[in-house]
């Protein structure tokens, strides 16, 4: 029987999937694309996001949606009923979305004809947060009945986001969500990132999310630069 | 087929995980004018055979990097994997270890014993002038500040990783 020998690695599993996606952000980039992560637990309220984001913006950017579903295609529908185009990602079981995927949904898309891609990543807040999809943005949406606990709870989402939206301010009364505690906890883990309180049922607070968005989507702040 | 939860089919190693179907939907020639109904307002708890899903997939990328550095070694055993993670991460070992032995049937690394060390963060300092990286545990501080200059704009580095430290084959 041979001996045993401690081989040293130091490889990062994730280590693959960030040079695909930084990859796919630059071809974003070049194409003068802006591609925006949204992830959330499901029903937090991604897909009304969208809906309200193409409302809003729909007639200064040409929009086109990604929609990643374990297995239906409920939320891709949505987005053409509003006459936008959809590429459905079936992951087929996989809890998040990666890079490939992505850049397989991608190649159904034609890229010089769109400004803006809104990417609804599958519901849940533990791995979509450690994949890289190439996205330039990374929205983290958290809906007030969901409770204040969530950045205590998955660290990973509120450390990765860019941007934190607090959906379902509608629901203040009854849901007990502490604002400031989330700002707070939200604030250790990531100094950088905004914390934006909105409704997309009444409207309430998506003028700020919009104009943030349009920062970051126009040039020459935006992907074009 | 990929698995969905603990007792269904088993990938082979070597099996493309990331199955993809990417189907193109075109929007309907006269759109209705529509606002963001109540849909996204639904019950937002997770399932709780969800948890066990995240655990599988860092597995199984886990057992990919294990297997290719054996091969390379022309190991014919793989004893022990030395991981190190951020301690940010939620996913539990004992989940990644039962799914490391299922996984890894039929495999160089089948019955290899999974070591798990957790770490702090690393931060960068923004404050221009300084710029100093350091690793705090978010566990024993309230607010994270720069060591060397005391200033509070300071970025997470990398929020969660997992790497693959050491292998001990025969």
């Amino acid at each position: 029987m041979s001996q045993t020998r401690v081989v040293r690695i130091r490889e990062s599993i994730l280590a693959e999937n960030k040079v695909q996606a930084a990859a796919l952000r630059e071809r974003l980039t070049a194409s003068s694309v802006a591609m925006v992560n949204i992830m959330a637990s499901p029903g937090g309220g991604k897909t009304s996001l969208i809906l309200r984001t193409i409302q809003e913006l729909r007639s200064e950017f040409r929009i086109a949606v990604v929609e990643a579903d374990i297995d239906s295609t409920v939320d891709a529908d949505k987005v053409t009923a509003v006459g936008i185009e959809a590429v459905q990602i079936e992951t087929g079981g996989f809890c998040h979305v990666d890079a490939t995927m992505v850049q397989a949904a991608l190649a159904e898309l034609r890229l010089g004809d769109l400004d803006l891609i809104l990417l609804e990543n599958v519901g849940n807040l533990i791995c979509t947060a450690q994949h890289d999809t190439g996205a330039h943005v990374n929205v983290a949406l958290l809906s007030l009945p969901e409770g204040d606990d969530k950045p205590l709870k998955y660290p990973i989402m509120f450390a990765a986001a860019d941007i934190v939206i607090i959906n379902k301010t509608d629901y203040a009364e009854i849901a007990e969500f502490d604002i400031d505690a989330v700002r707070h906890r939200i604030a250790q883990l990531n100094p950088r990132s905004e914390v934006l309180p909105v409704s997309c049922r009444t409207g309430d607070g998506i003028a700020a999310w919009i104009e943030w968005l349009r920062m970051r989507v126009t040039p020459p702040h935006g992907p074009r630069c | 087929m990929p698995l969905v939860c603990g007792t269904k089919t088993v990938p082979q190693i070597g099996e493309e995980w990331n199955v993809v179907r990417a189907t193109i939907r075109r929007p309907s020639p006269s759109p209705p004018v529509d606002v963001p109904g109540t849909d996204g307002y639904a019950n937002g708890r997770e399932a709780r055979t969800e948890g066990m899903v995240h655990e599988l997939s860092i597995t199984n990328d886990i057992l990919r990097v294990v297997v290719k550095h054996a091969r390379r070694e022309k190991a014919d055993r793989v004893h022990r994997v030395a991981l190190v993670v951020s301690e940010l991460s939620d996913l539990q070992p004992i989940w990644i270890q039962r799914y490391f032995d299922r996984i890894s049937e039929g495999t160089v690394a089948h019955g290899a014993r999974l070591e798990i060390e957790h770490q702090a963060p690393e931060f960068l300092c923004n404050r221009s002038g300084c710029g100093v990286r350091f690793s705090v545990s978010l566990r024993t501080v309230d607010r994270v500040v720069c060591p060397q200059c005391g200033g509070g704009d300071c970025t997470m580095q990398e929020a969660a990783d997992y790497v693959v430290e050491e292998i001990e084959v025969s």
